[in-house]
């Protein structure tokens, strides 16, 4: 079950400025995803959504503003906070090319201090979903790109978080991997979860998008 | 044990089980490990026959001051050295962001780090001490010696606030690993690890106090071997809780503001 999966996401009046840089990449960012939204960012090369995503995650300090989730801070409350978040970044890394499928999995759930039955079961349960099981004991180094893109999604949904925040998710990925992902994607949604994807456009999205929003000039608007 | 212990100790063993299986996953590593030790404590045999130093009694005197000396550097340089130098890998990987957005957290996750490599020494630092009583006929001070893997283990402990200092400094500049290479040879140097201190002129010879290395190697060289030592065992074991005891939240402090300020700069998963 997700966690605390009743909670909006609230970024506030979020600043990112980068050093040296005329404007900033991100100016006063106001954001709501609410329970059981899908939402989708788009914006082109170089307009701040992998920031954006990065600061939502907790992985970056904005300037200014804050993020929450519901009433945790996420610097402040930093464990409980990314008990409930689940983040893909951008591009193919974060993978230990000598470490098999399982070995990531087990790895990434106890990093997520799961107990020891629920993390047997979530990491199965994830390796079914996106379609790992057979390549469950390989190495990673020995999988294709789609592959191993899907190994980073489950790391993404493996503890089962309310809020999923995917960077390109569709990186590399064939079109039976683009239905596992929006299934997944989906059953957040379905447990009144939220996820918030990222891309260059908004063509081509399989998961269920309820708000597309634009990211320019360092201002969110409508798509 | 409470559930919230548990998690956390499952993460620690889960980082530590990973680092195991990337080691074991090179076949020819683990021998490897044991090749630096084998060949170190037979070129210092041959060095000691050519020596009578008068401040360790003979060769064979010399010689366990100096394996003791190898060893405690082996264990030092673990702690000191090893997990920065995993942590650059784990940047340039991007590995290191899974562990940033884990509900375990950069701080205990990067701690957790430096287990395996301690352990390993200490692995290696047995080997090394069995090699050289072996095969080279060093006396060993039974049963004191049972003594010296819990006084390894102490002293790893004592460093491994250094070692937590330098992380931080990579979090910050990303390039701190020149800076271990001359600290771990400054404290060779003043430590003792190949020569007595009271050898040092007196104005450098301060330096020796006020470091964890010195008690630790006394400590080490008073348990193992009838080398001669410059202080009581109980006074050395003091020293490294005192150092612990300062040193560990000071840099367990020094991290986290590392880690904070790369946060804020955007650089956290930078190399």
């Amino acid at each position: 079950m997700a966690k605390n999966a009743d909670q909006p996401l609230t970024l506030t009046g979020v600043s990112k400025r980068w050093p040296r840089a005329d404007a900033p990449v991100l100016d006063g960012i106001d954001l709501a995803v609410a329970p059981g939204t899908g939402v989708a960012i788009i914006g082109a090369n170089g307009a701040g959504k992998t920031t954006l995503l990065r600061i939502a995650a907790g992985l970056l300090a904005p300037e200014r503003g804050s993020v929450h989730l519901g009433d945790l801070d996420a610097q402040a409350n930093r464990t409980a906070y990314q008990r409930r978040v689940g983040f893909l970044s951008a591009a193919s890394a974060g993978l230990y090319a000598r470490l098999s499928v399982r070995a990531h999995l087990r790895f990434w759930s106890r990093l997520a201090l799961m107990g020891g039955s629920e993390r047997e079961h979530a990491c199965g349960r994830v390796m079914h979903a996106l379609a790992l099981d057979e390549l469950a004991d390989r190495r990673v180094d020995r999988l294709s790109m789609g592959q191993r893109q899907r190994v980073r999604l489950a790391g993404a949904f493996v503890h089962d978080p309310a809020i999923v925040l995917l960077d390109e998710p569709g990186n590399s990925l064939d079109e039976e991997g683009l239905d596992l992902l929006a299934a997944e994607a989906g059953r957040v949604l379905e447990r009144d979860g939220a996820v918030v994807w990222c891309a260059p456009s908004g063509d081509r999205l399989p998961v269920q998008v309820d708000v597309q929003l634009r990211l320019q000039a360092g201002q969110l608007v409508a798509a | 044990m409470r559930p919230a212990l548990r998690a956390h100790a499952a993460a620690t063993l889960a980082v530590v089980e990973r680092d195991a299986r990337l080691f074991l996953s090179y076949r020819l590593r683990p021998l490897m490990l044991l090749v630096g030790p084998v060949t170190t404590v037979t070129l210092f045999y041959y060095v000691s026959r050519l020596l009578n130093p008068a401040a360790l009694g003979s060769a064979d005197g010399y010689f366990a001051y100096v394996v003791i000396g190898v060893v405690a550097l082996g264990v030092l340089t673990a702690a000191l050295g090893t997990t920065p130098v995993a942590l650059r890998q784990e940047l340039v990987a991007g590995t290191f962001e899974r562990l940033v957005l884990s509900p375990f957290g950069a701080i205990r996750g990067l701690t957790a780090m430096m287990v395996f490599p301690v352990v390993q020494a200490l692995f290696v630092a047995t080997f090394t001490v069995i090699y050289a009583a072996l095969v080279f006929g060093m006396e060993i001070s039974w049963p004191d010696a049972l003594l010296a893997g819990p006084a390894a283990l102490l002293g790893a402990i004592a460093f491994a606030p250094f070692g937590l200092l330098t992380i931080a400094g990579v979090m910050l500049v990303k390039q701190a690993l020149g800076g271990v290479s001359i600290l771990l040879t400054a404290m060779s140097i003043f430590a003792g690890v190949y020569f007595p201190v009271a050898l040092l002129p007196d104005a450098l010879r301060w330096v020796s106090e006020v470091q964890p290395f010195t008690p630790a190697l006394d400590l080490l060289r008073g348990l193992v071997s009838s080398a001669p030592t410059t202080s009581e065992p109980w006074l050395d074991v003091a020293k490294l809780v005192g150092f612990t005891l300062v040193l560990f939240p000071l840099s367990l402090w020094a991290l986290a503001r590392s880690l904070d300020i790369s946060r804020r700069r955007g650089t956290i998963i930078e190399y």
